[in-house]
């Protein structure tokens, strides 16, 4: 495993948590060993009560980010609020990979209801939304290293 | 449960695809695409692209405003993953491709540089969000991805949906009804003699026949340096009588640029604009002589606008918009290019050709002008300025002052106090655009057409005329 972006441990700030339980669309970056990028569409992500970050891989997704993140423990956490495209990215090191529980399924449940009302509000109809397979998943955990501000603008890609 | 749940890790639902037949609405932007990345260090990188362009078979460019992490990433590791959603269906296609070299000039630059300066004047961001470079990629591999989908309920159906299915366009030539329905079109045109019946007939035509229930013809006027609506379809207010700068909005663009522009996704843009010069007034600025709003829908969620021209001499644009976010397809542009290209033309060809003092103790309507910019009001409302309100002016203190109803192309064209061009001075437009503004804010007062060239003033209402250098007095 290298290192990151930013050397030291963050503590995840309040209005983040809160941010990321608003109706968004999440991509997780992993790379391979040839440094090649992938990125998936994650269900939903959480801070956990010891402040790591936790993402939601739906299985359909999942194989190749399994590999790489145990592979050298590199993720990116991109997430977008679909009504207005505020985004940030969260990135740092893979601490635990694992099968979601039922107890994250209900966690989630409410995430993707605000998801598919998000984009009902940009005009994509819940009958295709809906469609997104999100279950089973796996459960990504990894400690957050540094974060980003990615609304699009002048600012985009300045540390939070 | 929201979504879907399957059982394992799906493997099915993966398929190579070709880069040239991915539909063109997956580069609308409608869901917005995404890049990966990765440092040289190995650290990986996602980031939210505004516009993704086929270049062609192999290649395609991202636009490059801020991002500026993915940037540095492909200079030290060319190798990018971009994901392109399909809004439709959601369908993922995942492309593989390398970095291959920044434009910041060029036809590709230009290109992709006017929707973004459209977009950005349509959002007050002019300025500041403007393309930087294209970045060009070569496309090693393609592969469309529906393992993550669960199978589609009834598809929901949107204006001008009949164009863009790819079953119409598989059927062969003879039963394309499109093909049809332009040779309607184009009789219409050539059949037209007068300018407002082309310009009604067309976008008529292209609602009953194509769809397109929402539409506009904008009409450049050189000396003013604006355009102003001149005809729309499918708008509770016509508009007629709105102006545009060169330059502002996605239709002052279209005419700055000459390109064809088609933008999914507006959200609430024209809304933003409204809101803005609330603001404006809300500080305290005057607003003497109000616009007349443009025609639009408030919740319109994609436009696409063409240029009219003849030759290389701007004519005006044609127009259109939809509440779906992607009824505009990019075959739409060459399809209504067409169309675009033969109103201009039919515009040019009739604007080349020459086309009431009997007060009854009616009504009075109260008309003042305004010197200081030829801004037309009666009885205290809006009604017309620039050229059109110095001929209105004219028309109106001629009728009262030696009973003349009757008037001529000609002689408006002779007057010098009308700042009329000597040629191209869309004379016939700027009648059109006076006679549909009387209609709606005075109809007591009526421009009628009597023969060629030659029109009258009807009045059903006496006059009174007022002539103030300013708002002050």
């Amino acid at each position: 495993m290298r290192g990151t972006e930013a050397g030291t441990d963050l503590v995840i700030p309040s209005e983040v948590a809160s941010f990321l339980q608003d109706g968004l669309i999440m991509f997780l970056g992993t790379r391979d060993p040839e440094r090649v990028p992938e990125a998936v569409l994650a269900a939903g992500a959480r801070v956990l009560p010891d402040g790591t970050l936790e993402a939601y891989v739906p299985s359909v997704f999942a194989q190749a980010t399994r590999a790489n993140a145990a592979h050298n423990g590199e993720v990116a956490l991109s997430v977008s609020r679909v009504t207005d495209d505020r985004s940030m990215q969260l990135k740092g090191r893979l601490v635990a990979l694992r099968d979601a529980t039922d107890d994250d399924r209900r966690f989630l449940d409410g995430l993707l209801e605000r998801r598919e009302a998000a984009f009902a509000k940009v005009g994509i109809p819940r009958s295709v939304s809906a469609r997104l397979v999100s279950w089973p998943c796996v459960a990504v955990r990894f400690r957050v290293a540094s974060m980003f501000e990615q609304t699009p603008g002048p600012s985009a890609g300045e540390p939070l | 449960m929201t979504g879907v749940a399957v059982t394992g890790e799906a493997v099915t639902g993966v398929a190579r695809a070709s880069l040239a037949r991915l539909p063109s609405r997956l580069f609308d932007g409608i869901v917005p695409a995404t890049v990966a990345t990765c440092s040289a260090n190995g650290v990986p990188n996602v980031a939210v692209l505004s516009q993704v362009y086929r270049v062609d078979d192999r290649h395609v460019a991202l636009s490059r405003q801020f991002f500026n992490k993915t940037t540095r990433n492909v200079l030290e590791n060319p190798a990018v993953l971009v994901s392109l959603w399909d809004p439709v269906d959601f369908t993922i296609y995942r492309i593989r491709a390398r970095f291959l070299a920044s434009q910041t000039d060029g036809p590709l630059f230009d290109e992709m540089a006017v929707r973004i300066e459209a977009i950005a004047s349509h959002t007050g961001m002019k300025g500041i969000f403007k393309l930087q470079a294209a970045d060009l990629f070569v496309v090693d591999d393609v592969v469309e991805v529906t393992s993550h989908l669960a199978p589609p309920e009834p598809e929901a159906t949107c204006e001008g949906e009949e164009l863009d299915s790819a079953d119409q366009l598989a059927r062969p030539p003879e039963a394309r009804e499109e093909l049809w329905a332009l040779q309607r079109l184009s009789h219409q045109l050539a059949c037209a003699t007068e300018l407002d019946e082309l310009l009604d007939g067309v976008l008529d035509r292209l609602a009953v026949d194509f769809g397109f229930a929402h539409s506009m013809v904008l009409l450049w006027d050189e000396g003013e340096r604006r355009l102003f609506t001149v005809a729309s379809h499918g708008y509770d207010d016509d508009g007629v009588g709105s102006e545009v700068a060169l330059g502002d909005g996605l239709v002052g663009t279209v005419a700055a640029e000459r390109r064809v522009l088609r933008v999914g996704q507006l959200e609430g843009a024209l809304r933003y604009g409204l809101a803005a010069r609330a603001g404006e007034e809300a500080e305290g600025r005057k607003s003497f002589a109000p616009p007349v709003p443009l025609p639009g829908l408030p919740d319109a969620q994609s436009q696409l606008a063409l240029p009219l021209q003849v030759g290389q001499r701007l004519v005006g644009v044609l127009a259109f918009e939809s509440r779906s976010g992607s009824c505009f397809e990019s075959w739409h542009e060459a399809f209504l290019g067409v169309v675009a290209d033969q109103v201009a033309a039919g515009i040019d060809r009739l604007a080349e050709a020459e086309h009431a003092p009997c007060p009854r103790g009616l009504p009075v309507r109260r008309f003042v002008f305004y010197r200081n910019d030829d801004c037309v009001f009666v009885d205290g409302e809006y009604l017309i300025r620039n050229v059109p309100g110095r001929i209105l002016w004219k028309l109106l203190t001629e009728l009262r002052g030696s009973g003349r109803t009757e008037f001529t192309n000609r002689e408006l064209r002779l007057d010098p106090t009308l700042g009329l061009p000597p040629v191209k001075d869309n004379l016939e437009s700027r009648l059109i655009l006076l006679r549909k503004r009387l209609e709606q804010k005075c109809p007591d007062v009526r421009l009628v057409r009597r023969a060629r060239g030659r029109f009258g003033v009807e009045l059903d209402c006496d006059l009174s005329l007022e002539e103030r250098l300013d708002a002050s007095g």
